[in-house]
């Protein structure tokens, strides 16, 4: 059992090695990055080929765009909660960057979310904003990205800065369910879930779609498109963070070498 | 709009049939304005996105390759020779 345990620590390691990981997203980048042009291309000529909606009108192409940021937005936050907590338990360094790089991307997201879920709400519910369960905590969500891009760049010490920045991701991470049952716990304007429905019945679990097909079609490919370039952001920003603290640990050893080789006064 | 009512909405307002074409496909009606105010921002942010991950790593790497120039390693690539040099001799 320990020596199973201890293999799989092992295996575990040499993944999470920093020179292993840019061996990887060498050879994974290009592919990352053609699987969302293509998903991009199919997905953008869907969304302007599609029958405007009976309910919605021309209105539900901002659906193909707006629910992939949305959930994205709690991709990125779910996906800096577990680098958190294997920064704080097994201290490792490269989860501590995935957590740093994931930020400013799922707060971007969240940003579009929000900003497109305004454009769409203007027609459809007769106003921008309003301080209902789901706006309300994706608002906080924006605020919870923005506080620890701040707390980042606050403390200069980088273990500090992550262990500050993992306690706080991992308390706000409570915020992830609220966002997505707000629309069931509280009478809001926000409509529930149609694109993808999950239900338990006697039969076990059902997944469903209140969408017609050629609307579903789209939403999975700008969906699948949309989870392909934040996959590629993510990496491509693990990358230049783990070469900028090699740069900062080099530029640090430079110091200290001129320094020893300074005569003593 | 059919080829048709394009080419009126060209004769009647003297428009480049390049505009013309354009404002045919992003004709949405009442909501042309939603619409491409939203993929405007889905496009600029994810422009701004991908730019700053592209030269945020080709400044790091022009960065590394010049401390490296001056002869100065990292720790673990020093060492690294160290052992490679003790197993050739």
């Amino acid at each position: 059992m320990t020596v199973q345990r201890n293999i799989t620590m092992t295996k575990l390691s040499t993944i999470a090695n920093p020179s292993f990981f840019i061996r990887l997203s060498d050879k994974l980048l290009p592919w990352i990055a053609a699987a969302s042009a293509i998903f991009f291309c199919v997905g953008l000529y869907l969304c302007f080929a599609v029958e405007p909606d009976a309910r919605h009108g021309e209105t539900v192409r901002i659906m193909f765009v707006h629910v992939p940021m949305a959930w994205l937005a709690m991709f990125g936050y779910m996906m800096i909660a577990i680098s958190s907590i294997g920064s704080l338990v097994f201290r490792h360094p490269l989860a501590d960057v995935s957590a740093k790089v994931a930020a400013p991307i799922g707060a971007a997201f969240t940003f579009v979310a929000l900003l497109t879920g305004a454009l769409w709400g203007s027609p459809m519910w007769g106003t921008y904003w309003r301080w209902d369960g789901r706006l309300t905590s994706m608002l906080i969500l924006l605020f919870l990205y923005l506080g620890l891009i701040a707390l980042w760049h606050a403390i200069e010490d980088y273990s500090r800065a992550g262990k500050a920045a993992a306690i706080l991701a991992i308390v706000g991470s409570v915020n992830i369910p609220i966002i997505h049952f707000s629309v069931h716990w509280w009478n809001t304007l926000h409509q529930k879930e149609s694109a993808i429905q999950f239900k338990i019945t006697e039969a076990g679990l059902q997944i469903s779609s209140g969408l017609a097909a050629p609307y579903q079609v789209t939403l999975w490919m700008m969906l699948l498109a949309f989870t392909c370039m934040f996959i590629w952001l993510h990496m491509k920003g693990m990358r230049a963070e783990i070469l900028r603290r090699r740069v900062e640990t080099m530029t640090i050893t430079r110091v200290s070498q001129a320094e020893q080789l300074k005569p003593a006064e | 709009m059919d080829p048709s009512q394009v080419q009126q909405a060209i004769d009647a307002s003297q428009m480049h049939p390049v505009t013309a074409f354009v404002r045919s496909i992003i004709d949405f009606g009442p909501y042309t304005m939603f619409v491409v105010v939203s993929y405007a921002a889905v496009f600029i942010v994810s422009a701004l996105l991908i730019f700053n991950a592209w030269s945020d790593e080709r400044r790091q790497r022009r960065a590394l390759a010049a401390l490296e120039a001056r002869g100065i390693r990292r720790r673990s690539d020093a060492t690294r020779d160290a052992q490679q040099e003790t197993y050739q001799s």
